[in-house]
């Protein structure tokens, strides 16, 4: 093969190109996941300094450490929602789960055992999430409808169930899991760094975690590779839930009455934090990291907001447009990153 | 001979029953749900509350149509509701101002436009997931709802005097030679929206990207522009909804409509069993409309409230789809 001859070598170069596509794609797209999750570690971080030098109270260890507690539940619900997002899919049932587990614990708690109570509060965040990974897996119904319906359900036998009145009657002790401390560092803020800890090592060790991603990045190629996608999906809806239930617990240790109205913003408030941490909806792609800084990354703003004594009006906007700049940019990168 | 064409005829009756079954099959049990009601509550079946129901749904009819054009292109409209009380609360805040009539008709409408602009900029111009777009649009517009009436100031219209909501509160409480004038509004909404789904290019334009978005891309359409028009008919008829309802009830304040988002999604899904296949119609929609709001006001009459109502919907929306699902060949 003639090597000076310019032509047969741009041949040569477009047909590796051809030929090895999927390879160069999925190099540029990896590398710009790491440039991008470093550059929203940035904007994190330059937004932290600029939050310490103008915020009044901003970085005294009692504010951070509020900070971290309340939006530590937010964060157990991103990693499972973080999970079923890599998946492709979503969960918008994951309110409805934590309130209905946050409930069944507070009545099993009062009425028969503290292990009782979290045990059915984790367990039944595990089954709803599984009827999710059933309902999608192998009926066939799109994540949005049918997580939509168990949420509705959920919530339906909720109300039914308590007549929408809460439950009170939770030991004082039990607060310890929601507002009890280790040094500075809160107990919610534990918990969810061991589950952030647990999902990296699942996505990152585990074969199963693996799947995730391929079954994420392409369903026909993950089944016509050997990957039970069926049973993937179903195994991931049922962490999910369970992250939920967990979450659920950690509300009623935060608040010690089971209120069946409770954490209906959770759902899209995860789905937001994951998205403005750079994962992107079309799934196949994320990490631990962009679910953590993007929970915190609102946590932040919204904090900053009330120390500056902004009004709570303007709170939805300004949360609305951080996500739609956040992912905006992030689509443009992408189509850009694609067109190149 | 004959025992043979017997056999085939019945065969032949057989299979055009279950096909009809399937077709209707759903509108059928819709319908037994609302014989059982009548049953047991007489009342419910009264021309009265019949009537009533019907005036009280149209508001979830408006928005859920245009919600429907943006679903069956498989996207997502989270922020209707919103759409719904920020024209609410535009057109009540302007009478109370002391603006025209004309303009608390028209300037929603405007509002919706924008809306809806800005929704299909993000999702289709920009590229950002249609839940995510219109979920961070649902936050601005409630911002703006806030802000303006100061948190939660209702915009009251009731006690204005009579000559200047006179005109305004004729689209909500009277009625054009029999027929309350919210009816005739919601029909005329209805028929605009399904002469542009079936009989226009645009409608077309959409069921291709609706079916097949790579196809229709290859196709030439521009599906960028179809995706983006959807949102705007989307904010159009949820801000005309949001209109009806400030004239139906007299007072608007913010988040008043929310409630409604999940009742939408429930019509245009349940609304899919009413037509072949399962796809997402019009006449689907006005079905589940119907549907979800008869269901509740004959719940309520049966003394069981919101509870019995989201566990039904919740019901009733998976069943749709897992019907759906199993009616597609595989």
């Amino acid at each position: 093969m003639p090597q000076n001859s310019t032509s047969d070598r741009k041949a040569m170069v477009s047909m590796q190109h051809s030929g090895g596509k999927s390879g160069i794609l999925s190099v540029v797209v990896a590398g710009w996941a790491r440039a991008g999750n470093f550059a929203l570690l940035g904007i994190f971080v330059t937004l932290l300094l600029i939050f310490s030098l103008t915020v009044p109270h901003f970085a005294t260890v009692a504010n951070l450490s509020n900070v971290l507690q309340r939006n530590s539940i937010i964060g157990i619900v991103a990693c499972g929602m973080l999970l079923m997002i890599i998946l492709a899919g979503f969960d918008l049932s994951v309110g409805a789960v934590g309130a209905m587990s946050s409930v069944v614990a507070a009545a099993l708690i009062v009425h028969v055992s503290m292990v009782a109570g979290i045990a059915a509060g984790l367990l039944l965040g595990l089954v709803v999430g599984l009827v999710n990974g059933f309902c999608i897996a192998k009926i066939g119904i799109n994540a949005f409808v049918a997580t939509l319906a168990t949420q509705v359900l959920v919530t339906g036998f909720l109300f039914v169930g308590t007549a929408a009145q809460p439950i009170y009657g939770v030991p004082e002790s039990f607060t310890f899991l929601g507002l009890g401390k280790i040094g500075p560092l809160p107990v919610p803020t534990l918990i969810f760094a061991i589950i952030a800890l647990l999902v990296w090592a699942l996505l990152r060790f585990t074969t199963f975690g693996h799947y995730i991603y391929i079954v994420g990045g392409n369903r026909t190629a993950a089944r016509l590779a050997g990957i039970n996608v069926d049973r993937v999906t179903i195994a991931t809806y049922g962490i999910g839930g369970l992250l939920a239930g967990v979450a659920g617990i950690v509300l009623l240790g935060e608040t010690t009455i089971g209120q069946p109205a409770s954490a209906t913003d959770w759902p899209l408030s995860a789905i937001a934090a994951v998205v403005v941490g750079g994962v992107p909806l079309s799934g196949g792609v994320g990490r631990v990291s962009g679910a953590i800084l993007g929970t915190l990354l609102l946590g932040i703003i919204a904090n900053a907001l009330n120390l500056l004594g902004i009004s709570p009006f303007w709170q939805p906007a300004v949360t609305g447009a951080v996500i739609l700049v956040a992912v905006g940019v992030d689509a443009y990168q992408r189509r850009q990153s694609e067109r190149r | 001979m004959s025992i043979d064409f017997a056999a085939r005829s019945h065969d032949r009756l057989l299979s055009s029953l279950v096909e009809a079954f399937r077709a209707y099959g759903a509108i059928l049990g819709m319908v037994a749900v609302f014989i059982v009601i009548a049953l047991i509550k007489p009342s419910f079946g009264h021309v009265a509350n019949i009537e009533n129901v019907l005036r009280q749904c149209t508001v979830l009819l408006m928005m859920s149509l245009g919600l429907t054009l943006v679903l069956a292109m498989r996207g997502v409209d989270l922020c209707v509701a919103q759409t719904v009380d920020a024209a609410a609360i535009m057109s009540a805040g302007l009478l109370v101002h002391g603006a025209p009539t004309w303009l608390a008709f028209t300037a929603p409408l405007v509002l919706g436009v924008v809306i809806g602009l800005l929704n299909g900029l993000l999702t289709a111009y920009l590229g950002i997931p249609a839940i995510i777009a219109t979920l961070g649009m649902m936050f601005v517009v409630r911002s703006g709802e806030l802000i303006y009436t100061h948190g939660s100031d209702p915009q009251i219209l009731f006690t204005l005097p009579d000559s200047t909501t006179q005109v305004f509160f004729f689209l909500g409480r009277h009625t054009i030679a029999g027929v309350p004038a919210l009816i005739v509004l919601a029909l005329i909404v209805f028929f605009a929206v399904y002469a542009l789904a079936t009989r226009t290019a645009f409608g077309r334009q959409a069921r291709a990207v609706g079916f097949n978005v790579r196809a229709a891309y290859l196709a030439g359409i521009d599906t960028r522009r179809v995706f983006a028009a959807g949102f705007v008919v989307s904010g159009v008829c949820a801000a005309i909804a949001g209109v009806a309802m400030v004239s139906r009830t007299g007072i608007a304040m913010p988040r008043g409509a929310e409630p409604l988002l999940l009742d939408a999604f429930t019509a245009v899904y349940l609304g899919t069993l009413a037509s072949r296949g399962g796809a997402m119609t019009i006449p689907g929609t006005l079905v589940g409309t119907l549907f979800v709001s008869f269901l509740s006001n004959g719940l309520t009459m049966l003394g069981l409230g919101a509870p019995f109502r989201f566990t039904l919907n919740g019901l009733f929306i998976l069943l749709a789809m897992a019907v759906g699902a199993l009616r597609r060949p595989h």
